[in-house]
């Protein structure tokens, strides 16, 4: 093509186009203005709140007490906003309304599952429903503009990017990289037709407390969940019954949810999948349609549900699919651990029986080989744990058992597990170790020291236990280790593995990592009893081990706590009868406030505690004794 | 993954002396520009998206790195500034780098200069240098420019000292996300500046960033980045610049010599401020930091029982001000002389009233 034609197509298409020609550096004017126009659309309809009074703190974390923003939901002035706001319980709340009035303001409902508040305005005002867009119709890529009315009582702020992905935080909430932050938590996400995709609020995958995602403000990382879903849900957000996420109450088998398949391990009767007949055993293959590979499907399927929803679950059983309606249910009622007080090696026979326990009242004595529950065979130590845990507490069940050449069948009441620390010692005195060795423990890629407390191996004795012990934070010093451990650790036989914290003055979470990765080092040189592994601490070390215990349920039967509280990111841990967890709790003098609301939480969810530990004053090295009887017993059943 | 930085920390710089963010990468085209662009790409074949990179290098050599007084404590040696005059006028924030004997100022070509403090203003925490050189180019602060919420904007700056010898200044882009008052709380670290700011979309205020150029997409100079600062509203760090419509009358008087430095005499407190006992109105007893300021009883006879105030009512603004606690309240009351009018806003049940109450001596 010459110059001349080539100038000559230019002429012709700018005059199909003139306008353009004119605007050709003026593409970003015209972003800016879609941008403002998709504000204006919305700007009357996101409402500016205050509050009055309240807690200064919230969960020990400073509470956002300054201004806030909603989006109205319904004429009659039904707001919506980000429960973040409101956490530190405001005796006022007021908001500004688009035509410079003021008008009070009250709390009505709550979503706990998309963590948002409901708030009724007293006003005549006709307030303004800004148009929704549905989370379908919005593909990941596309702009959106985040608005707030924070910053200025006047005009929104604005933030602008794109939706980074969908269905996150278990199908609950769309993703954008746009500056989500207090400055716009409860305000609109929107398109640039100015409709709303969502309401902006801080979420976290593995923290659903309200202030859980506060820490990614302004990092590019920011939910919203979705309005559609929301505008659904006001009317029954305007009963004042509080929206609560769905629970099916199943427990899973295995531990990779990402790998494992949706497996039920536990479901008990009463609980709403139990009630509508799903069994243990059952392989979950669909929820809603959504067809379950995984378990982490499984989760995202019921993500998104309330409380009061009715799912449809298939499951295979024996080869068949079987479809059930599940009624969710808010919560469930905590499962409370059934006993009978015996420890059993993995080949069934009888290591310890506890005082005062029904296997003790029944007669069952150390050395007896477990071989048959209520007619079922047992073929290794877990079918005995699970029939346990699946029992009525207060029923009866028969044992068979074997003592020497006799079989014979005992009658047996269940009661509750209990997490007593007691007298007796096992394995007996007779096998215990005499001596015990502090060796080093390297850990690949850190400076971190780690000390093990070894007791020598005692030929055919029982394995020893484990117990993890996360002392305060600071130097380890080998010989201290020396004078405190080695005589408890042999007479309980159990191995002590302590590891040092990065930071003089603190244990960090991230620092979990590197005292799981000191447990595998370990794992691989020395053998020990998988069943047996607790973890413990001393002040912070006690909070570090109470986050280790709770995030790796597999591996601690139990979590001792010395002068230590839990933190809050443990706050709604359940019992569980797939993954046991029993709990040691002491104080060298009457315990403090938070101490008082761990042992108050655990108490509640009904996890098995023993919290009479003794008042002591002289240290840690009276406490040894006493902690490592008990963690040589966490398998108990 | 999880930012290191923690918003419920109290304010300390160090803090932020490690990057504490994602990179971001900017939507470059939107959708609603797109069907323009793909019209654009029919009619004139080879049209530029944006002219971001003209802008750009026109902007960078009027752009320099100040190095100071620093480098302990996490508190960085450096930070930003911009030629304001052909002389090499430097305007930069008042801040301890400055406070040095020996400022040095490396301009966008890599050449190094002694500069002289010509003087600052401590109200507004920004001052002017010197250095000895002709012809510079630089920005005149008589055409700046204005933006609004939705404004695209570009951030020179050198944030992290990432820029060293030649390199030119860090660039960034994002929108303005609001103009608005600032809304800091005067103490040791935060700002006595108390006007208008441009809060960005985007992370452009960390260390060393701090007297780097706010600009509109054609380079149009905007507002002086802030220093780093939290608001203590939201708890979250905010992204800001001062613009420079605040700052012309002051750099004038910096430049010709005539500022006279006021610190503190515009804001003293008054002598005799007005409170709470001179009205004649006793407070629920504050048990808590955030007890609101309900009214527990109008003493008989008082100013506040002849404007109508009763027990039970909250006291939600004081001179325009909220009063979220009755510390603020307080607070608010001491700025008022007893002798001028206090406007009150009270809340009782579902109804706002406003009163003013005069003393009379």
């Amino acid at each position: 093509m010459s110059i001349i034609q080539s100038f000559f197509a230019v002429l012709v298409a700018v005059s199909v186009c003139p306008n353009i020609l004119f605007a050709q550096t003026d593409i970003e004017a015209l972003e800016e203005a879609a941008v403002r126009n998709a504000v204006g659309a919305v700007s009357d309809s996101v409402i500016r709140f205050e509050t009055i009074g309240g807690a200064s703190r919230v969960d020990g974390a400073i509470a956002s007490n300054g201004p806030s923003s909603g989006v109205v939901v319904s004429k009659d002035g039904y707001i919506v906003s980000a429960s973040f706001h409101f956490a530190h319980k405001p005796s006022n709340i007021f908001a500004y309304l688009p035509n410079g009035e003021r008008a009070t303001a009250e709390i009505v409902g709550r979503d706990h599952s998309r963590k948002i508040v409901l708030l009724k305005i007293q006003s005549g005002y006709e307030f303004q429903v800004p148009s929704a867009a549905t989370p379908e119709d919005v593909s990941v890529g596309s702009t959106v503009v985040a608005v707030g009315r924070v910053l200025d009582s006047k005009t929104p702020s604005v933030s602008t990017g794109i939706v980074s992905a969908k269905n996150r935080i278990w199908s609950r909430a769309i993703q954008t990289d746009a500056k989500i932050s207090p400055a716009n938590f409860g305000g609109p996400l929107l398109n640039l037709n100015g409709q709303v995709i969502g309401i902006l609020v801080p979420m976290s995958p593995d923290d659903d407390s309200e202030l859980g995602g506060t820490e990614w403000y302004d990092s590019g990382i920011g939910f919203a969940v979705s309005f559609t879903n929301i505008l659904e849900r006001v009317d029954s957000l305007k009963t004042g019954k509080p929206l609560r996420p769905g629970v099916a109450g199943i427990s899973l088998k295995g531990s990779d949810i990402f790998v494992d398949p949706a497996t039920v391990a536990f479901c008990s009767g009463s609980s709403p999948a139990g009630k509508a007949g799903i069994k243990r055993g059952d392989q979950v293959v669909e929820i809603n349609g959504i067809p379950i590979r995984r378990q982490a499907e499984f989760k995202h399927a019921l993500g998104p549900l309330y409380e009061g929803d009715v799912a449809q679950f298939i499951v295979v059983r024996k080869q068949k699919r079987l479809s059930f309606d599940v009624k969710l249910a808010g919560e469930i009622e905590p499962f409370v651990a059934p006993g009978i007080g015996i420890e059993v090696d993995k080949k069934l026979l009888v290591q310890r029986v506890l005082p005062d326990s029904s296997a003790m009242a029944a007669g069952i004595e150390v050395g007896d080989r477990v071989l048959q529950f209520d007619g079922n065979h047992l073929t290794q130590r877990e079918d005995l744990r699970l029939k346990i845990a699946a029992s009525k507490i207060d029923s009866e069940v028969q044992l068979r058992i074997q003592r020497g050449d006799k079989k014979r069948t005992i009658s047996i009441q269940i009661r509750t597990l209990d997490a007593a620390l007691n007298s007796a010692r096992s394995p007996p005195d007779a096998v215990a170790s005499k001596t015990a060795k502090v060796i080093q423990v390297k850990i690949a890629d850190v400076a971190n020291q780690c000390f093990a407390v070894v007791p020598d191996v005692v030929k055919d004795g029982p394995p020893p236990g484990l117990l993890v012990w996360i002392p305060g934070p600071g130097k380890l010093n080998r010989e201290t280790i020396k004078a405190t451990w080695p005589e408890a650790t042999s007479a309980a036989n159990v191995i002590v593995l302590i590891p040092e914290s990065t930071d003089a003055n603190r244990w960090t979470p991230g620092e979990m990592d590197i005292i799981v990765n000191s447990v595998d080092t370990m794992a691989k040189k020395l053998n020990f009893d998988r069943t047996r592994v607790a973890v413990g601490g001393f002040k912070s070390g006690g909070t570090m081990a109470g986050l280790l215990a709770f995030s790796q349920r597999d591996l601690f039967r139990g979590l001792i706590l010395i002068d230590s509280n839990l933190s809050q990111r443990t706050q709604n841990v359940m019992t569980s009868p797939v993954e046991p967890m029993m709990i040691l709790f002491g104080t060298s003098s009457s315990p403090d406030k938070k101490q008082l609301a761990t042992i108050e939480r655990l108490t509640k969810a009904r996890f098995p505690l023993h919290s009479e530990l003794k008042p002591n004053q002289s240290g840690i090295s009276s406490w040894c004794d006493d902690i490592l009887r008990w963690a040589s017993s966490v398998n108990r059943m | 993954m999880k930012r290191q930085l923690n918003p419920n920390k109290p304010f300390h710089i160090a803090d932020r002396s490690v990057p504490p963010y994602l990179p971001r990468t900017g939507p470059l085209m939107r959708v609603a520009a797109g069907a323009i662009a793909i019209c654009f790409l029919l009619s004139a074949g080879t049209v530029s998206a944006q002219d971001f990179p003209e802008t750009i290098s026109k902007v960078q050599p009027r752009m320099v790195k100040i190095t100071g007084s620093g480098g302990f404590r996490g508190l960085e040696p450096y930070q930003s500034g911009i030629f304001i005059s052909e002389e090499g006028h430097i305007l930069t924030v008042w801040s301890y780098v400055l406070d040095s004997d020996a400022i040095s100022v490396t301009a966008n070509d890599g050449q190094k200069f002694d500069a002289k403090l010509v003087g600052y203003d401590p109200r507004i925490e920004i001052a002017v240098l010197k250095i000895d050189a002709r012809g510079i180019s630089s920005f005149n602060l008589d055409e700046s420019a204005t933006a609004h919420p939705g404004s695209r904007i570009l951030a020179f700056s050198n944030i992290y000292g990432v820029a060293t010898g030649n390199e030119p200044a860090s660039v960034q882009h994002g929108i303005v996300s609001a103009k608005t008052k600032l809304a800091a709380r005067r103490g040791t670290f935060d700002s006595l500046y108390r006007g208008e700011v441009y809060i960005v979309d985007a992370v452009t205020n960390n260390p060393g960033a701090a007297g780097g150029a706010l600009t509109d997409r054609k380079g149009r100079l905007l507002g002086l980045i802030g220093k780093e600062l939290r608001d203590t509203q939201t708890n979250s760090w905010l992204n800001f610049s001062i613009p420079i419509d605040q700052l012309v009358a002051s750099v004038s008087k910096i430049r010709s010599g005539r500022m006279v430095v006021q610190s503190e005499s515009s804001r003293r407190k008054p002598s005799e401020p007005i409170s709470t006992d001179l009205i004649g109105v006793v407070l629920v007893p504050a048990v808590v930091n955030r007890t609101p300021p309900f009214i527990d009883r109008v003493i008989p006879g008082s100013e506040a029982e002849r404007a109508g105030l009763v027990a039970d009512d909250l006291i939600v603004e004081a001179n325009g001000q909220l009063t979220p606690t009755s510390k603020e309240l307080r607070e608010q009351m001491s700025h008022v002389d007893r002798d001028s009018t206090l406007y009150l806003t009270i809340q009782r049940g579902n109804e706002f009233k406003s009163v003013e109450i005069r003393l009379v001596r």
